[in-house]
């Protein structure tokens, strides 16, 4: 198996001492597109955050390997670094600091390297602002978007394109997108998806974990795997068409089949 | 028991000031009476500004190194306040003493008996002035006590930018300085004025400033606080003229053991005034900062529209910070807002920006910068705004 498919090995995560995750076990294969559905309360969130390493989830047992490394005994800027990358369902609005410059300190921070003074690592004034240019040029984006500050008064959807934006900077090589589809109008979610496929075509072997609710955000992101999470672990694995099949029958049939009854 | 000031500080050297100055009657008996206020007065009860080992008479009396840069402007007179005092006697004698009242407390009355320094500015009317009034005080020495006064009139219809920075040498004794600024903006102008307060830490700064904006007139106003061992400043914008308003943001950043008070005091006494105050504190180490803030609205503000915002930020168990966000209104038909939180830094901006790749501590320090920059960002003055930037970058 590749070092470079991210490996979840029955993790348990509890918040505020109460599990949510009750053993997932789920594999994101280089280069491949998969989406975990569920219903609201799944857990859904819950995996974004863990892998993304937020310290409000406490993981209780099991192990995430990714390059070689357990990525849970890493902060989450080392698991940045090491190419995992979170779009979140809320992006958080920073006041004062400006897009171009948080974008340009991210960038810098993945091109550091322990021991080297990080002036001499530290992406050229000219280059960083071609690379910005290009990057939202790709995504429709006005240059004025770059000077506002992070998140601050910005709209649903641009909060979204953001997240993207941040992702096609930073070119991770596995992208979880938290409920990108939340909040977002048609017109939106497909130019934050248009976004998502334009980066994964720059790099294949970007894997993808989409991470929705409904079905129509996969309309646009075509998943290869599609993962029922219910009650905290995974309950229904298999290809495109499960998303269908959930988008006509809901989640209860299911939970039925799972758990016994629909309540 | 609060000590009395009788003996704190040494007459001869008012005396000496009174005799070096030919000043005209009106003033030497202001000063006279200022004299007598202090000499009568008792240590202020200040609870919240620690004036605890500070003793007026361990200072003697200097004046600040004044600097001026501005190219002139025709209609714009800009004079030490010692020549103003006698080719502009009338408005002088209006405006000298609005902010720093006699009556408010001993430290405001010796300010008014030692005031020996400082600047007039006169903006004739219908004259707009774009290019920015660039005004420093600067303390040299430790062991003085300096007194500058910054007078600012403007005529009806003209606007003019000024940015007064207070500075200090790096000394390592204390030093005081008894601060005034009285502005009044004519009709319908506009006066933007940025006070930025860089002292080093072992100074003592006491003092008042006031703005009264007259009919359909404006002023920016900006309060930026990052020196000094102790501040305690009170603010007053006076809203006096209908249709008036009033932009009013600030900054405090105390670290170590700095003790930062502001007093601003909103007070919508025109009909249909607008005023909106924005104000920041950080705190960290053993600091404590006081934003003790108040809006009046009497029976006459009919109209009015007011804003008061205060966001304190603490890096620190250690720190402490007081918001005191008053509201008094006696009129019906106004709308006043007012919000202010204090707290710790958010986990979730925290959280945020370290998954994008920056180590906790450059998270921190990037949000922190952002707090602050959204008003240090307002400084009109790219040098002075370079050197508010150095002490911030040191103290974070």
């Amino acid at each position: 198996m590749s070092a470079n498919n991210l490996v979840i090995r029955n993790l348990h995560v509890a918040v505020d001492g109460k599990e949510i995750l009750k053993g997932i076990n789920l594999t994101i294969e280089e280069g491949k597109i998969h989406a975990i559905m569920g219903p609201n309360g799944s857990g859904k969130s819950t995996l974004a955050y863990t892998l993304a390493g937020h310290p409000r989830y406490e993981v209780t047992e099991g192990e995430v390997w990714y390059k070689g490394q357990d990525v849970l005994d890493l902060e989450p800027n080392d698991r940045s670094k090491l190419g995992l990358f979170l779009a979140f369902q809320y992006p958080v609005a920073v006041a004062g600091v400006t897009v171009a410059n948080f974008l340009r300190a991210a960038l810098n921070a993945h091109r550091a390297q322990e021991g080297v003074d990080p002036k001499s690592t530290a992406i050229p004034m000219a280059e960083y602002r071609k690379v910005i240019k290009s990057r939202m040029d790709m995504l429709e984006m006005a240059p004025d978007f770059a000077r506002r500050y992070l998140n601050e008064g910005f709209s649903g959807g641009e909060k979204k394109r953001l997240e993207i934006l941040q992702m096609a900077m930073l070119q991770p090589s596995i992208s979880i997108m938290d409920e990108t589809d939340s909040g977002l109008d048609i017109d939106a979610l497909k130019i934050v998806a248009e976004g998502v496929n334009k980066v994964k075509a720059e790099k294949p072997e970007l894997g993808v974990l989409v991470i929705t609710h409904y079905q129509r955000l996969l309309n646009y992101i075509k998943p290869d795997y599609v993962h029922v999470l219910m009650n905290g672990q995974i309950v229904r694995e298999g290809g495109p068409e499960m998303a269908l099949e959930l988008e006509e029958k809901g989640y209860d049939f299911i939970r039925e089949e799972v758990f016994g009854n629909a309540s | 028991m609060p000590a009395n000031l009788q003996s704190t500080f040494d007459v001869a050297q008012f005396e000496a000031l009174l005799a070096s100055r030919n000043e005209p009657e009106w003033l030497t008996s202001r000063r006279r009476e200022a004299w007598q206020a202090f000499e009568t007065a008792e240590q202020p009860d200040w609870r919240r500004t620690n004036l605890k080992g500070f003793n007026i008479a361990d200072y003697t009396l200097a004046e600040a190194e004044v600097s001026v840069e501005f190219a002139g402007a025709e209609g714009v007179t800009i004079l030490p306040l010692a020549e103003a005092i006698q080719s502009h006697a009338e408005l002088v004698q209006r405006v000298l003493g609005s902010a720093v009242q006699t009556s408010r407390d001993p430290y405001s009355a010796l300010n008014n008996a030692l005031v020996n320094g400082g600047l007039f500015i006169h903006v004739a009317k219908d004259v707009a002035v774009e290019e920015l009034v660039r005004i420093r005080y600067h303390v040299a020495k430790a062991g003085t006590i300096v007194a500058p006064r910054t007078l600012i009139v403007t005529e009806r219809h003209s606007s003019i930018n000024v940015i007064e920075e207070i500075s200090s040498a790096d000394f390592d004794a204390s030093a005081v300085v008894l601060t005034g600024v009285e502005i009044e903006v004519g009709d319908g102008g506009q006066v933007n004025f940025s006070s930025v307060q860089t002292l080093n830490n072992n100074v003592y700064v006491l003092g008042s400033q006031q703005i009264r904006i007259n009919r359909d007139a404006q002023a920016e106003w900006l309060n930026v606080v990052v020196g000094s061992a102790v501040q305690h400043v009170t603010l007053e914008a006076n809203l006096s003229g209908n249709g008036s308003s009033v932009n009013w943001n600030g900054l405090l950043y105390g670290n170590g053991k700095q003790n930062l008070l502001v007093a601003p005091k909103l007070n919508h006494i025109g009909l249909n005034t607008e005023g909106q105050i924005n104000f920041k504190t950080v705190v960290d180490d053993e600091a404590y900062a006081v934003f003790d803030g108040m809006v009046k609205i009497p029976a006459t503000g009919q109209g009015t529209n007011s804003d008061l915002r205060e966001n304190a930020l603490h890096l620190s168990k250690t720190s402490r910070s007081d918001s005191i966000p008053g509201l008094e209104i006696d009129a019906n038909e106004v709308k006043a807002g007012h919000g202010s939180t204090s707290g710790q830094i958010d986990e979730e901006q925290l959280f945020y920006l370290q998954s994008r790749g920056l180590p906790f501590a450059e998270a921190k320090r990037t949000i922190v910068l952002g707090f602050v920059g959204e008003i240090i960002d307002m400084i009109p003055d790219e040098a002075v705004r370079e050197r508010v930037e150095t002490i911030v970058a040191e103290k974070v």
